[in-house]
Formats: C-alpha cells, sequence, structure tokens
C-alpha cells in the first residue's frame, strides 16, 4: 500500500552519485526524524529512508514503524507495488520523437530543447525555465524523461548558499522573525550552508535566481481554553488566508510558520510576500502597477520544486507505452490521476497548480472520450506552462489540444455537415458565457454555426502523439461572419478558428465572465460587482493578462476583507489534497483517490463541458459530506483505511510518537499544534472540552503522559475530531 | 445546471490496490440472492442493534413534516431517470414505416444510423404491432412491459423555448420553471406534507445532487448503499460519532461566520441519520430474480428498491444515466450499436431489473424518464447527432397507462423538413410540465393549488397518462 521511492534512490546511484546521495541521507535522516516538523521536501527524503531502507533508519524508525503494522496487514492484500522495490533504471531518454506538435504552437516549430528529452514549448517561457530541465517534466511529445540529475530535494538546495546570495533579491524573504529552528545544527539545510557549494556539486546547477524553500518554524504556542462564544478570527489570520486560498493548504511547517505570526503587520508581511513568491515575482518588491496595461511584468523567479520533479518522474516508471506507438508513455486513468494528485499535494508552486486546475477544469476535457493518457497529461502540461499566461494562449492551447479536439468533436467538424459541439462550448462555456437567465451573453445561433464553419478543418495528427494539423480539403468555403465580424477566408491554415477565439477572447463579456468566475474561485462565491468590474477591466485591459489579474485579484479590499476568511467552502479535491498537506501525510493516496470518484469529483473524467463547480452550494450534501468525514477517519483511526500515514516519518505514522517526537507533551501543547493544522487554532469552548476529554479519554485520575501507549487511541481520536469539525469544510 | 457526471464505473470503496482500467461489464451482480420480504426486514430491522440504537438515538430526527393526515402520497414513489446528455428519441422510437426516416439516417446497413425495420435481421427494431414504430433493438427489456400495458412512450416530450443547451433546459425541466431556484420535486416536498413518518422521504442516488431535489428540503445524496457506513470504525464508530454529533450540535453563529454554516450544520445530522438508517437496513438483496447490469447506474436502480423495500418510506428518488450526447459515433442496433446502443442497453436493463425486483410494489412505484432535449432528425457527418427538441419520454409502473402518447398534434407524417420545426427538428407537443402535472395529481393525488406550488403560473393540460 505504500508509495515506495526505493527507484528515486536508485536513480542517484545510476547517476552515479551513490557515494554522495547516500553520505547525505545518512546524514540527513536522523536529525530530520528527530525533528519532524519539516517542510515536504524533506519529508520526502526521509520517506525514501524510512520505507525501503530499514539499514538507514534510525532505532526509534524501526520501533515505530512497528507500532502500526496492523494497519498494514489489516488489507490482508499482498503489498502493493513490490515491484517499485525492484531496482528499476529509469528509461533512457529516448530518440527525440517527431517536432512537437503541440497546442497552440507551430506545428511546424521544433520546440527548443535543452535537454535531452524534448521540453515543451512554451516551457522556456514558464516558470519552470529556472529548475533543472533534466528532471522530470512530463514529455508533451511523449519522450521519456532523462533521469533526475539531481539527487538533493527542493528543500534542501537553498539559494542561499550559492554565491551572491547576499544581493540576491531573494535575501531576508520567507519569514522575517528569525525562528530559530530546532535541528538548526543537524538540518540539511544547515549542511548546505556550512559547506557552500555543495548543492551546486550536487546539482551541477548554476545558481540562478530561484525562490528557495522557507525556514523550519517553530512550534506553535499551547492552546488555552477558550471563552465561550463565537471565536475571533485569529490576529494573524490574513496568513492563514492566503494559505487556504493560494494554496491547496498549508504544510505542517508552513502552518507553524504562520502561527509563529504575533502581530497582523507580521501576518501581512508574510502573506504579501508569500503571494508574489507564489506569482513568481520577487517579493521584496512592491506590487506591479501596470495592471491596466499590456506594458510586461518582470521576469518570473521560479520556485524551486526539485523533490516534487524527482517524485514525478519516479512516479512515472511503471507507465506503459501506447499500444500503437512503442515510443510514448501512456499513462492508464489511475495513473493519470495519481500523477496530477502527487503533484497538487507535494508541489510547492501551489498557485500555479491551483490554477492548472482551474484551466483544466474551465476547459473541461474527458478521458473516456479517447482513453489516451497522453492526451491529458499533455494538456495539463499546456495549462501548467501558461498558468499565468495570457487568456488567448490558454484557450489556443485548449483548442488545440487532441483531447478538446476529441472531446468536443472539433476532429469531425467537416464543412459537409459542421458539428456544432466545440463552437457551441467555446461561446457558451469557455468565453462569453450566459448570464443568469441562460440568455447568451452577446452571441447566438448564427455565430455557433459561422464558428463552427471557422472550426472545420482542425484535427489530430494521425498519430497518437496529440499533435495538431490543418486538413484543407475538410475546411468550409468561405469567409465566416462571427459576432459581427468577418473572418476572410484561409483554405491552407487553421487561422480562421484561432481568429474565432481571438475574437471571443476579447470579447468585453468574456472579460466579464472569467472576472466573475476567477473571483467566485480566489475571493467569494457572491463576489462584489465592483471587484468584478475591477478585475473585468484589468482582464480587458491587459488583453487577458492572468499574472496581473491574480495581482489584482489577491490585492484587492475584497481578499483582505476578514468577511472572506474561511467564507467558502472547499470542494472534494481542495479537502482531499488539503487533508494530505495539513497532515504532511507521506504514504499512500489510493484509497483518496477511490474516495475522489465516490465523492463526485473524479477528475479527468468529468463528462458535462461545464467543468466541476466551483461554489460551495454545490458540494453541500450528505454523500460530500460522508465522504469527507470519512477521508478523515481513514486518515487517523486504524482500520478505517488504515493506510495512510501522516507526520513525520520518523514516527511511523503514529501521531503519538510523532508528538513525542516534537517533545509536546501536555494536552495544551498537543492541542496548540494539532488544531492549528487544521482550523487555524480556532476552537469554541465546546470544542476544547471535547478535544480534551477525548484526547484524556480513560485516564480517570491519571495525569495525561505522552510516552503511555494507551494515548495511541485517544490522540488518533482526537485528531479524527479536529478533522471532522465542520469548521475544517471552509477554506 | 450541469449535466451530472457520468458514473463510469461502479466503484465501490476501498479499492486501494486497483490499478487497472475497470469498464463495465454486463454480468448480472453477484449479490446474494437472498429473499427477504418487507414484513421480514422490519422485523429483522426492529430487532437489530444498529436499528434500535438508530431510533432511540434520533427519535423524529427525520419527520421535520410529518403529518397526522394521510394522504393519496401514502406508500407511493416516485423515482425520476435523467437521461443528461439529450437522447435521441428518434432512434429509441422509431418511425420506420416513414421512408424520410431513411432519407435523414441511411440504414446502418448503408454505413448510416438508421435503425432498420423489424424482421430485417441484424440491428433491426422491434416491432411495437400496430403503432408503425419499433423500438430499438437494445431497449428489448422494455419491449414486454410496452406489451403488457404498463410502460407509457411519450414521443414529442419537451418544451417551447428549448435554448438546445444542455445546461439550460436540463435547468428549465429539473426547476420545472427556469427562474425558480428551487428543484420541481423539492418543491413538491415542500408544498406536499409526508404521509407518515418517513426515515428517508427522498434521496438523489448518484454522487451528486439533482437539481431536481435542491432546495429547501435537505435530501441526501447516496452514493453506494455499501460503502455508506461508518462501521469499518469498530470501537472508535460511538466515541467519534458522539462527538461528531456535539460539533454539529452547537449553535452555528457561535461557531463560525461563514455564510453556509447554517446549511453545514443542518446537513451534518442529517447525513449522520441517513447513514444510520442505511446502515441499518444492510445490503441489497434483489428478488424475483431481478438481474441488475453491473454498472453504476444498474448498482444505483438495485440499492434503490432495496431501499424502496426496506420500508424507509421513500417517495421521491432520482437517478442519473449519462452519456446520451451522442454527437459522434451514435451507432445503429445489433452490431451495428456504438455510443447509444451502450447507453440504451445499461439504461433498459437497469429498469427492467428494477421492474422485476419490485414486483407487486410497482403497482405503488412510478418511474419517469426525462432527457432535456432530443437530436437533429437528419444524422450528422461523425454518425451522430445534433442538439434539437422533442424527445422520448417513458412512464412506468404506478397507475400509468401503457401505449405511446404523440400528443394532440400526433407524429408528423413524414419527416421531410417543411414537417420539422426550423427543418431539422422535431417540434414538442407534450409540455414536460403537463407529465409532471399528470403524476403529481394522479400518482400523489396532488391538490391544485399544492400543484399551482409545485409548478407555479404552469395551466394543467393532461395528458391522459394515467388511467
Amino acid at each position: 500500500m505504500r508509495r515506495d521511492w526505493m527507484p528515486f534512490l536508485t536513480d542517484f546511484k545510476n547517476a552515479g552519485l551513490v557515494g554522495v546521495s547516500g553520505f547525505v541521507l545518512s546524514i540527513i535522516l536522523v536529525p530530520i526524524a528527530a525533528s519532524g516538523h519539516e517542510d515536504t521536501g524533506r519529508h520526502k527524503l526521509t520517506t525514501a529512508g524510512s520505507n525501503t531502507l530499514p539499514t538507514l533508519a534510525s532505532a526509534p524508525e524501526r520501533a515505530s514503524q512497528g507500532i502500526r503494522k496492523e494497519k498494514q496487514s489489516d488489507q490482508g492484500k499482498p503489498e502493493r507495488k513490490s515491484r517499485r522495490l525492484i531496482k528499476k533504471p529509469t528509461p533512457p531518454s529516448q530518440p527525440a520523437g517527431p517536432a512537437s506538435t503541440l497546442p497552440g504552437t507551430d506545428q511546424t516549430a521544433t520546440a527548443p530543447s535543452t535537454s535531452s528529452s524534448k521540453d515543451i514549448p512554451g516551457r522556456e517561457k514558464s516558470s519552470m525555465a529556472g529548475s533543472p530541465s533534466g528532471t522530470s517534466v512530463p514529455s508533451m511529445s511523449g519522450v521519456t524523461t532523462v533521469a533526475p540529475t539531481v539527487p538533493i530535494p527542493a528543500a534542501s538546495v537553498n539559494a542561499g548558499a550559492a554565491p551572491g546570495s547576499a544581493t540576491s533579491p531573494m535575501a531576508g524573504i520567507g519569514i522575517s522573525s528569525g525562528s530559530t529552528p530546532k535541528a538548526s545544527g543537524r538540518s540539511f539545510q544547515n549542511l548546505i550552508q556550512q559547506a557552500p557549494g555543495l548543492s551546486q556539486l550536487l546539482t551541477g546547477l548554476p545558481p540562478g535566481p530561484v525562490i528557495p524553500p522557507e525556514p523550519i518554524a517553530p512550534l506553535p504556542p499551547p492552546l488555552a481554553s477558550p471563552q465561550p462564544g463565537l471565536p475571533a478570527p485569529p490576529v494573524n489570520w490574513f496568513a492563514y488566508h492566503v494559505l487556504n486560498r493560494l494554496t491547496y493548504g498549508g504544510t505542517p511547517n508552513q502552518l507553524n510558520l504562520v502561527a509563529s505570526l504575533t502581530t497582523a503587520a507580521e501576518a501581512q508581511n508574510w502573506a504579501t510576500a508569500f503571494m508574489k513568491e507564489q506569482l513568481e515575482l520577487d517579493p521584496t518588491r512592491p506590487w506591479p502597477t501596470n495592471l491596466h496595461s499590456t506594458s510586461p511584468l518582470p521576469a518570473p523567479i521560479p520556485i524551486q520544486d526539485i523533490a516534487l520533479d524527482i517524485m514525478l518522474s519516479q512516479d512515472k516508471v511503471d507507465w506503459r507505452a501506447d499500444e500503437s506507438d512503442s515510443s510514448i508513455l501512456s499513462p492508464n486513468f489511475s495513473e493519470l490521476q495519481d500523477h496530477d494528485l502527487i503533484r497538487k499535494m507535494h508541489s510547492r508552486r501551489q498557485l500555479k497548480e491551483k490554477m492548472v486546475y482551474f484551466w483544466d477544469n474551465h476547459f473541461n476535457t474527458n478521458y473516456r472520450t479517447h482513453s489516451k493518457g497522453q492526451y491529458e497529461l499533455q494538456e495539463n502540461e499546456a495549462f501548467r506552462a501558461r498558468a499565468f499566461g495570457t487568456f488567448l494562449d490558454l484557450i489556443l492551447a485548449s483548442g488545440k489540444s487532441a483531447a478538446m479536439m476529441i472531446y468536443l468533436n472539433t476532429d469531425v467538424n467537416v464543412k459537409e455537415n459542421p458539428n456544432e459541439n466545440y463552437a457551441r462550448e467555446v461561446l457558451e462555456l469557455h468565453t462569453l458565457g450566459v448570464n443568469d437567465q441562460g440568455t447568451p451573453n452577446g452571441y447566438t445561433q448564427f455565430d455557433i454555426v459561422e464558428a463552427a464553419k471557422a472550426f472545420t478543418g482542425w484535427d489530430n495528427t494521425p498519430d497518437v502523439r496529440g499533435g495538431f494539423r490543418f486538413v484543407s480539403s475538410r475546411h468550409s468555403p468561405g469567409s465566416k461572419l462571427l459576432l459581427g465580424q468577418s473572418i476572410p477566408f484561409n483554405g491552407s491554415g487553421p487561422s480562421e478558428g484561432e481568429q474565432v477565439l481571438t475574437l471571443a477572447a476579447r470579447h468585453p463579456s468574456t472579460a466579464r465572465h472569467l472576472a466573475k468566475k476567477l473571483c467566485e474561485y480566489f475571493v467569494s462565491d457572491a463576489p462584489s460587482p465592483a471587484l468584478v468590474n475591477e478585475i473585468a477591466s484589468v482582464f480587458a485591459d491587459s488583453n487577458g493578462d492572468i499574472k496581473k489579474i491574480l495581482i489584482a485579484i489577491f490585492t484587492s479590499s475584497d481578499f483582505m476583507n476578514v468577511a472572506n476568511y474561511r467564507g467558502q467552502v472547499k470542494t472534494p479535491l481542495e479537502y482531499l489534497v488539503g487533508l494530505y498537506r495539513n497532515l504532511g501525510v507521506w504514504s499512500s493516496r489510493d484509497p483518496f483517490r477511490t474516495r475522489l470518484v465516490g465523492v463526485g469529483q473524479s477528475i479527468y473524467e468529468f463528462a458535462p463541458p461545464t467543468g466541476f463547480k466551483e461554489k460551495s452550494i454545490e458540494w453541500l450534501n450528505t454523500n460530500v459530506l460522508f465522504h469527507e468525514a470519512s477521508m478523515a477517519y481513514e486518515t487517523t483511526i486504524n482500520g478505517f483505511g488504515s493506510t495512510i500515514r501522516y507526520g513525520s516519518p520518523s514516527s511511523g505514522g503514529s501521531i503519538r510518537l510523532w508528538m513525542d517526537e516534537l517533545k509536546l507533551t501536555t494536552e495544551e501543547q498537543i492541542l496548540g499544534f494539532l488544531t492549528n493544522l487544521a482550523v487555524d487554532r480556532m476552537v469554541t469552548a465546546t470544542e476544547y472540552q471535547l478535544y480534551l476529554s477525548t484526547l484524556r479519554a480513560g485516564l480517570g485520575g491519571n495525569a495525561f503522559d505522552i510516552k503511555n501507549a494507551s494515548r495511541e487511541d485517544a490522540l488518533d481520536r482526537t485528531m479524527a475530531t479536529i478533522l471532522t469539525n465542520p469548521r475544517y469544510l471552509y477554506q | 445546471m450541469p449535466m451530472k457526471p457520468r458514473l463510469k464505473r461502479d466503484l465501490p470503496e476501498p479499492l486501494p490496490f486497483d490499478r487497472d482500467e475497470k469498464e463495465p461489464s454486463c454480468r448480472c451482480c453477484g449479490e446474494s440472492m437472498e429473499i427477504l420480504s418487507r414484513r421480514m426486514f422490519l422485523r429483522r430491522a426492529a430487532g437489530s442493534a444498529a436499528a434500535a440504537t438508530f431510533l432511540s438515538l434520533f427519535p423524529g430526527a427525520f419527520f421535520p413534516r410529518e403529518t397526522a393526515l394521510a394522504a393519496t402520497n401514502a406508500g407511493k414513489t416516485l423515482v425520476v431517470v435523467f437521461q443528461r446528455g439529450g437522447n435521441d428519441g428518434l432512434n429509441t422510437v422509431v418511425p420506420y414505416q416513414d421512408a424520410e426516416y431513411y432519407v435523414m439516417r441511411p440504414r446502418a446497413t448503408n454505413g448510416g444510423i438508421g435503425i432498420l425495420p423489424p424482421g430485417s435481421g441484424d440491428g433491426a427494431g422491434l416491432d411495437l404491432p400496430g403503432t408503425g414504430f419499433a423500438i430499438h433493438p437494445s431497449i428489448q427489456p422494455l419491449l414486454n412491459l410496452y406489451a403488457n400495458g404498463t410502460l407509457a412512450v411519450v414521443t414529442r416530450a419537451g418544451f417551447a423555448g428549448s435554448t438546445q443547451s444542455h445546461f439550460t433546459d436540463q435547468d428549465t425541466i429539473e426547476r420545472g420553471v427556469f427562474s425558480m431556484q428551487d428543484g420541481w420535486l423539492n418543491r413538491y416536498l415542500q408544498a406536499v406534507p409526508a404521509a407518515g413518518s418517513p426515515n428517508i422521504r427522498a434521496a438523489g442516488f448518484g454522487n451528486d445532487l439533482a437539481d431536481s431535489l435542491r432546495g429547501q428540503v435537505l435530501v441526501p445524496a447516496v452514493n453506494n448503499l455499501r460503502s455508506l457506513s461508518f462501521a469499518r470504525l469498530n470501537s472508535a464508530k460511538a466515541p467519534l460519532e458522539a462527538n461528531l454529533r456535539a460539533m454539529y450540535a452547537q449553535d452555528p453563529a457561535l461557531t463560525t461566520t461563514n455564510p453556509f454554516r447554517s446549511l453545514v450544520h443542518q446537513l451534518g445530522p442529517d447525513m449522520m441519520n441517513r447513514v444510520a438508517a442505511i446502515e441499518a437496513i444492510g445490503p441489497a438483496a434483489p428478488q424475483n430474480g431481478a438481474l441488475y447490469p453491473n454498472t453504476g447506474f444498474g448498482t444505483q436502480m438495485r440499492d434503490l428498491a432495496h431501499v424502496i423495500r426496506s420500508g424507509l418510506g421513500l417517495e421521491v428518488a432520482t437517478v442519473d444515466i449519462g452519456g446520451w450526447d451522442t454527437h459522434e459515433d451514435q451507432g445503429g442496433g445489433g452490431t451495428f450499436a456504438q455510443n447509444q446502443g451502450g447507453r440504451l442497453a445499461d439504461f433498459s436493463g437497469g429498469i427492467r431489473a428494477f421492474y422485476d425486483d419490485l414486483g407487486p410494489l410497482m403497482s405503488n412505484v412510478l418511474l419517469m424518464t426525462c432527457t432535456e432535449f432530443g437530436r437533429t432528425v437528419r444524422q450528422n457527418a461523425s454518425n451522430g447527432t445534433d442538439h434539437a427538441k422533442a424527445t422520448v419520454w417513458f412512464l412506468l409502473g404506478g397507475g400509468v397507462k401503457g401505449g405511446l402518447y404523440h400528443g394532440t398534434a400526433g407524429w408528423p407524417a413524414s419527416l421531410i423538413p417543411a414537417n420539422l420545426d426550423e427543418g431539422r427538428y422535431i417540434a414538442p407537443t407534450v409540455e414536460f410540465r403537463d407529465i409532471f402535472s399528470d403524476v403529481l395529481t394522479s400518482h400523489f393525488g396532488a391538490t391544485a393549488s399544492e400543484l399551482a406550488a409545485v409548478l407555479p403560473g404552469h395551466v394543467h393540460k393532461p395528458v391522459g397518462l394515467f388511467g
């Protein structure tokens, strides 16, 4: 059941780094195991050790693994994926495929490539430019990726270690309170700092401007019994709010960090820097002010995320080749979902992932219409490369993607009998939209018919690579008339359809439609008309520059209004990924993928072109509440799912050992920590007593003792209770 | 409102080891065929610890609209199956004697999607004698029901003002009146009191609650009966459920400022009550040799029959079945079947098994199928059909009078464009609100004022669906 990252280690050896990686691992395992509240990147590394290298595991770690042994055997089924334990070198890079024919790119152009794998077109302008290009970027043209050459998780490679860090614009970002890591003398980050150049030695990368990981935060203070009545938002609410909205949920370390911000001003500063980092902006500079224009923003400063890159590349080792083309890796449906969930759960580029989901959902497609994992993956990658780009670029990528052309029948839209499916949904859902009464916002059936004609001739390449081509013999003759504008006939290329998308993307109704949808996503289910107007005007004035639109949203007074704090309801996907992130889950995610299907948000196979609804009311029903409570129980209660482990890997999934490791020994300390993971330490007097009595259940008059194994169940149930608090449904 | 997600697979959870594709297969379900009569169930349930706990913990928890007066809705159930995506009525109930039909849709043997006339071998329709119509061979399970007079077929159902958008047309049908917020079935639950004290008066089967059931009255969504249980919490079940109830029992205004707090604090206990009720009735046990397709739809119909038989007082239920948006590769019948044929087989197989399973109980159970629109008379170049207007709705069981219902205008003499709406569509002649009104008045005995509350502003022109 557990996810094994053995191949991850194997690759280090393949990369000729066995000595170094062994050295690194043996150093890192113990201190990290002891500190237990590192950021995600470190969790991954220690996971690798604790899961697959028992000889490297520290003694307490081995002991803790025994604690939940019965959990592992509950299912009575063989260890899943034991094949992962077999040494399996990462597939060597394949000969380059045909020139990339990616959505939205000139089909005759060859994508610039800086590595032996085909990079995704547009990637050079994407935020990932600064990340190690040799690692794990899913190859859009289906070429397998090269082995990771970077054995160190992102968390460990701090830009601060790079020469010139003193003058780096990044210096001093992150937390400003100078928190001292508990295990500072032994942390890997510290090790790197003590050995300048080590990261470069290991990575072979030139030191570039990147957003480094956040520092290790101190633990939150104990939680005292609150006063009766409605709990007030914490003074640092805005920092929690930013984590709630811009990410799928804070990691334990991020949440600890936020808890350490003791004034509103500190929280504001931290949150502002965090938002800028997530937008790939220099956090030391003021917000850009050219939002109502087409002038460019500063070049993006990428967020380093090597650990994720490695994890994703490892996730692909089981993927099989497409049945009709052995050079193309074709994930099956569960692999496709898993891959995306890993990314959402572990990526440091959280806002980007939230936007990728937004676009993937806005331009919904359904795997079941083509059954090619690579098509969905390719489209997902195209959205990632353009997540902060322009709307026109996004819709062109969508419209020309194999997944969309099959899903909405563009590939069978021919001059003899145009198929209106894509044309209709582009206008109704992707661009102009309909109003609350269902009336089209400025288009008619005539426009649909004309647009369908303009798209005739668009098609997939005959192979299974998902390339775009234009078939002139299928193209409808004559000029077309769309939204009152004439589109001249062009029988030799896809320009008519592109013009349809351009006219639709530039239409004022589209600016409004997208502005409203984005405000609903990030701010409130009922955004104020003033906010929507403002965002729509940024959309229009910037020609749909998504990053400018996001800046405008995040700096709006509505977003910063405490009335919107925890004012939305999570979608099941947000609940699931958030649960993983909040608790630092490091084991299998598979049972949860099944829950996601049961709850009705099975990504990549939603049939209606609307995509999943985002508004709170759409996800408030008994089925969703049941499955979400079940997810919480599966994470925490032995026997109810029983395969999920969280906390520090070195405590083996035992929350009691985790608390013990962190030296959280009193009830107040434990509740201070646990409520911070889930509900921003907001607790009513009733809840406090409930948590306390659950924590102390069965103790009678005896004192609480974290060393007492009887507290195992009590802590499980306390965590389960905190997670099933209705307040945890809100974001 | 969107179409509801299509359940591609029946995925009882957890299936943590399953990494392989599981496509629906049509083997019959493997559930035990244990016979459990309603009376036996009640006896058993009453004696079970779960039921006793359940009843003692939550007396009256489900019965906000309890009334002493038995109305004519006593013991009645309405099941609404929604075919999301717009089922092509013309290939479901086929006017095979109209030569123009084969002009618009060449025979499958000639590469088109036309359903062959009855008796012409592979892919031939099944004759509805004396009507000039045949049904798609994939809905063969419904043929006997037509023959025995329990299946009514409305061939031109729809409404004037269809936008041919899935979403607005589904909204119109599910709300009954587009401008209303609540679904028409929810308004029914508001307007007509329950007879007796139902545990679960209404339920949406599926991951998601159908819009027709959304509104002021809380209605549970039920995905899969087997998975809807906290039993595996074992010794933690009682303390955790008590904690959960205690948290939900707080005054929501004193816990959060979230605007959905009141709803959430109603839904939480409601969820727990429904789960307890469902835990108490145990797994489905189909009777009378009913064979459900092993699909999401089949499983939901099976669970639905189980809930109806178990005496929880289910009065209104919805089930969704997707996959009808056949813009391409719609296919014909028999070995020519493609997208539509597969969906029709699942659809008709699930309905027939439901009918068989409930047996005599069907006299109190009315099943109605809806779909937002039909499809263009002329097939498109992708061997599919595009969005159009009128289409086929079915009604089965209850007091329904079987037969074909074309509406007062009858069926077009020929499908030549001149006889079609905008030259492309079959125009609706039976307004869907009239079907709803027939159901409300005849099946549930709704009064004129109750009818007006459910479908305000609508003047009922009876279709005459009930004997």
